[in-house]
C-alpha cells in the first residue's frame, strides 16, 4: 500500500476536522458554547461516530466565493448510537462562516435525512447557524425548502429531533418547528422569524433577542420548544433518555419493552395526594409517579401550559404517552395552548403505537374573550380530532370532575377510549352542579320564600343524584368504578389485552385536522 | 394559591403569567389607528363626510409598500388626525368616526 496516500489523508482529515479552524473553535468555546464535533461526541456512545460528507464542496461562484473554503460545508453529518442503537445525526458548524447554510450544506442534510428514513432510525438535527448563506442566493432558499420536505416526509415515519444551541432565525426555524422534539437551552438557544434589529426598524418596539426568542420564551410561552436545559450536557442527556424511551420508529414497538418495576414507595399510597375537596388543588404528576413503573416520568413540554401534563413513563415496562388535566394549574382547564399541547402530544403517540392513558380532573373550559377570540374552538378542536383518530390502545382514568365537553373531550367512550375507569371521587356529569342546579331548578329557586337556600338544597341534590360516577357506569360509559389504589393494576391488565388491538384505518388520503 | 371562578364554580389553583397578563376586552373604538409605524403618502376623505365599507381613508407607506387604509364599516368621518407627510407610529391615531 501506498503510505503517502494514507499519510496525505490523514493530512487533510486532520484538517478539515478543525472546521473553520483553531481560532474560530475557541471562539465558539469562548461564548460558552460547544464546538459542533464536541457536541456529536458528547451526544452519542463514545466513539461511535463515523462522519459522512467531511470532504463536501460549495458549488457557488459569485462574489469571490470560488476562491473561498468552507469545510464540510459548515454542517458534520453522520451515524452513530446512543445506548447501542443506531442514529442519524448533523451538527451545523457555527466556525464555518458561522454555520451558514447554502446548498451542498443543505444536501448534507437531506442526505443523512433519507439515510434515517431507509434505515428507521431517529435523525437528530443540532441548529447552530446564522441563516442563509446570502452568497448562494435563491439556493440557499431551496436547501430549506428541500430540508422542509425532507421533514414532512419524515414525520410518523422516524422521530426527529432537534436542538437549537445558538442562533437559528428567519426560515431556518421552520425545520425545527416541523420536527417532534424541540430541545433548547438557556442563554444559548435563540429562535425567532424577525430579530430585533428588525422588529425595532418596522414596529419602533425595542426588545432584545434573549426576551423576544430566548431559551425560556420558547419553553415557557410560545410553546414552541419541548425540553428545557440549564446546559448543554443537560440537554443531551435529555435527548438519551427520550430515546430510551421511544420507539425508533413507527413499525418498532415491543423490542423496546424493558423489565417491569413497581412504582417508588413514596408514591404508593397516591389517595394520599388527593384532597378530600374537590375544589382543591392536588399536584397529578404525584398521581402519574404512583402508577408508572419506577416512578419514571419524562415530562414532555413542562413549563408551556402548565394546566395539562404530557409526557412519556413505562407500564409494565411498555412505552406509554400520560395526558393529566393538572388541578394545580388553572384548575386544570383546557384552554388554547394546552388544547395544543394535548392534541400534538397524542398524535406523536399515536404514529408511534404508543399506547395513551389520560388522567382525567376537568372543571371545563377556560371561561374569556381572550380564549373566544383567538380560536378556542378551532384549537381544541384538535384534542377531539386527536383523540377520535388514535388508533393506539386509549385508557382513561377519570379522577374527580369530568363535566360537559371537556368529559367528552379527555378520552371519553364516545371517542372509542378502549378502557374507562373511574374512581368514587369522579363527577362525571353534563355541567357543575351549581349550573345545573340554576338551570333546572330555575323556577323553583325563583319561587321559594328563601331562594339562596332553595338554591342549596337544590346544588346539593343535584350533587347527590349525578355528580358521581355511577350514572355513567349504569349507561356503560365508565367500565368500572376502582378503587384508586387498584389504578395500576387495572392498567397494566387492560394494556395487556390491548397488545394486539389493530384497527383498520378508513381509506382516505389523508383527514383534515383543524390545524 | 388563588381562585379561578369557572362556570362550574370556584377553585383553588395557581394561576399562569399568561393568564394573568392578558388584557381585558376593550369595546373598539371607532378609531382606524396604523397597525404598523409609516408615513401618510396620501389623505383621501375630509371631516364630516360620508364613506362606505371599504372606501379609501388614506395611503400609508411602510413595509416597502403603498398600503391603503380602508373603513371597516359605513359612517361620517368625525377627525382626522392625519396630514400628507407626517410620520406615524403604531397604533397612532388616523381617521375617527361618528
Amino acid at each position: 500500500m501506498n503510505k503517502e496516500k494514507i499519510e496525505a489523508l490523514k493530512e487533510r482529515t486532520k484538517q478539515l476536522l478543525l472546521g473553520g479552524g483553531e481560532a474560530a473553535l475557541q471562539k465558539q468555546r469562548d461564548a460558552g458554547k460547544m464546538t459542533a464535533r464536541e457536541r456529536i461526541d458528547a451526544l452519542l456512545d463514545p466513539d461511535s461516530f463515523q462522519e459522512l460528507g467531511l470532504f463536501v464542496k460549495h458549488q457557488c461562484h459569485d462574489f469571490g466565493m470560488d476562491k473561498k473554503e468552507m469545510t464540510a460545508d459548515g454542517v458534520v453529518t453522520g451515524i452513530g448510537t446512543i445506548e447501542g442503537r443506531p442514529v442519524c445525526v448533523y451538527a451545523q458548524d457555527f466556525s464555518v462562516a458561522g454555520g451558514s447554510l447554502g446548498l451542498s450544506h443543505a444536501r448534507k442534510i437531506t442526505k443523512i435525512m433519507d439515510i434515517a428514513m431507509d434505515m428507521k432510525v431517529p435523525c437528530i438535527g443540532i441548529n447552530d447557524s446564522g441563516g442563509a448563506r446570502i452568497q448562494e442566493g435563491i439556493n440557499a432558499l431551496a436547501g430549506y425548502g428541500e430540508i422542509f420536505y425532507h421533514n414532512t416526509a419524515a414525520s410518523g415515519v422516524i422521530p426527529q429531533i432537534s436542538v437549537i444551541l445558538g442562533p437559528c432565525a428567519g426560515g431556518a426555524v421552520y425545520s425545527p418547528a416541523l420536527t417532534d422534539f424541540v430541545f433548547v437551552v438557556d442563554k444559548v438557544s435563540k429562535m425567532f422569524i424577525t430579530g430585533p434589529e428588525v422588529i425595532k426598524t418596522v414596529l419602533g418596539e425595542e426588545i432584545g433577542m434573549e426576551e423576544l426568542g430566548g431559551a425560556r420564551v420558547h419553553a415557557e410561552t410560545t410553546g414552541n420548544a419541548h425540553f428545557f436545559a440549564n446546559s448543554e450536557l443537560e440537554c443531551f442527556a435529555q435527548i438519551r433518555k427520550l430515546l430510551s424511551l421511544i420507539p425508533h420508529s413507527n413499525e418498532k414497538q415491543t423490542e423496546d419493552r424493558r423489565p417491569a418495576c413497581e412504582p417508588k414507595a413514596e408514591y404508593a399510597d397516591i389517595c394520599k395526594f388527593v384532597p378530600d375537596d374537590p375544589r382543591q388543588p392536588f399536584d397529578v404528576r404525584n398521581i402519574v409517579l404512583g402508577v408508572l413503573d419506577d416512578s419514571d416520568f419524562l415530562e414532555v413540554h413542562q413549563g408551556f401550559a402548565q394546566n395539562a401534563v404530557v409526557g412519556f413513563g413505562r407500564l409494565n415496562g411498555q412505552t406509554v404517552g400520560v395526558i393529566a388535566n393538572q388541578p394545580m394549574v388553572l384548575a386544570g382547564v383546557l384552554d388554547i395552548d394546552s388544547s395544543d399541547k394535548i392534541a400534538r402530544f397524542i398524535r406523536y403517540c399515536d404514529s408511534f403505537n404508543i399506547p395513551l392513558i389520560t388522567f382525567e380532573d376537568m372543571p371545563g373550559y377556560l371561561p374569556g374573550v381572550d380564549q373566544e377570540h383567538a380560536g378556542i374552538i378551532r384549537h381544541g378542536a384538535k384534542v377531539l380530532y386527536a383523540y377520535c383518530e388514535a388508533t393506539v390502545p386509549k385508557l382513561t382514568v377519570i379522577m374527580r370532575k369530568a363535566y360537559g365537553g371537556g368529559y367528552i373531550a379527555m378520552c371519553s367512550r364516545h371517542m372509542k377510549a378502549d378502557f374507562v375507569y373511574a374512581w368514587p371521587t369522579a363527577e362525571i356529569a353534563v355541567m357543575g352542579p351549581v349550573g345545573a342546579a340554576n338551570i333546572i331548578f330555575r323556577k323553583e329557586i325563583k319561587e321559594a320564600a328563601d331562594p339562596v337556600a332553595m338554591r342549596e338544597q337544590k346544588i346539593e341534590e343535584y350533587k347527590d343524584k349525578f355528580a358521581n360516577p355511577y350514572v355513567a357506569a349504569g349507561y356503560g360509559y365508565v367500565d368500572a368504578v376502582i378503587n384508586p389504589d387498584d389504578t395500576r393494576k387495572y392498567l397494566i391488565q387492560a394494556l395487556t389485552i390491548a397488545q394486539n388491538k389493530h384497527v383498520e384505518p378508513r381509506k382516505k388520503k389523508h383527514g383534515n385536522p383543524p390545524f | 394559591m388563588e381562585v379561578l371562578r369557572l362556570e362550574s364554580g370556584d377553585y383553588q389553583t395557581q394561576l399562569t403569567m399568561k393568564f394573568l397578563k392578558r388584557k381585558p376586552y376593550q369595546k373598539p373604538q371607532n378609531i382606524v389607528s396604523a397597525a404598523i409605524p409609516g408615513t401618510i403618502m396620501e389623505v383621501l376623505v375630509k371631516e364630516g363626510q360620508q364613506v362606505r365599507r371599504g372606501d379609501a381613508l388614506c395611503i400609508l407607506d411602510s413595509m416597502k409598500m403603498n398600503n391603503t387604509i380602508c373603513a371597516s364599516d359605513h359612517g361620517v368621518v368625525k377627525k382626522v388626525y392625519i396630514v400628507v407627510g407626517q410620520s406615524v407610529g403604531k397604533d397612532a391615531p388616523m381617521v375617527e368616526f361618528e
